[in-house]
């Protein structure tokens, strides 16, 4: 039964409209796409071996 | 509210400028908006992988949660991204509700 709790249901389409119409939405998402669109214009890939990409730049 | 959306631009019209804007990124694969209950609010995604993913990163945003209040009593999560071999996660939770990014980390 704690699965079950855990499990909310669909928003309907009314809850849906009325959160995408409240303006603490509108600034959440202002914000917070904001601050992942710095995330992601962030080139440095701190995952990605440079010592082999740098070799054959041109050909 | 915002100085820079036009007269006539609706909340509505606002969110979708700013999601169609993140969706530009060359990076960006899918975007996904839930509520703190784990139910869906916004998604690029159909609905099925829609339903799974939105089930699966409330109960990571939640499981976190609690690591972290474990670590130290009254701190909070504001962040989280996971890095896995074929694409990132990254998940913003704020003022109740939880904005998720899949990002390709193909750069």
């Amino acid at each position: 039964e704690r699965r079950k709790a855990a499990k909310a249901r669909d928003l309907s389409e009314e809850q849906r409209k009325k959160i995408l119409a409240s303006v603490d939405f509108v600034e959440f998402v202002d914000h917070s796409t904001r601050l992942v669109g710095r995330v992601l214009s962030d080139d440095y890939d701190f995952m990605k071996d440079y010592s082999i990409t740098q070799v054959d730049d041109n050909d | 509210m915002s100085s820079t959306a036009t007269a006539t631009a609706t909340p509505i019209q606002e969110v979708e400028d700013l999601l169609k804007r993140l969706q530009s990124n060359k990076h960006v694969q899918s975007v996904i908006i839930l509520n703190e209950k784990g139910q869906t609010i916004k998604s690029t995604l159909d609905d099925v992988p829609t339903k799974k993913y939105s089930e699966i990163i409330n109960k990571m945003v939640n499981q976190t949660r609690g690591h972290i209040a474990d670590i130290e009593e009254g701190n909070e999560l504001t962040f989280l991204r996971v890095r896995t071999k074929k694409y990132e996660i990254i998940v913003h939770p704020e003022n109740g509700y939880i904005l998720v990014v899949f990002q390709n980390p193909d750069k």
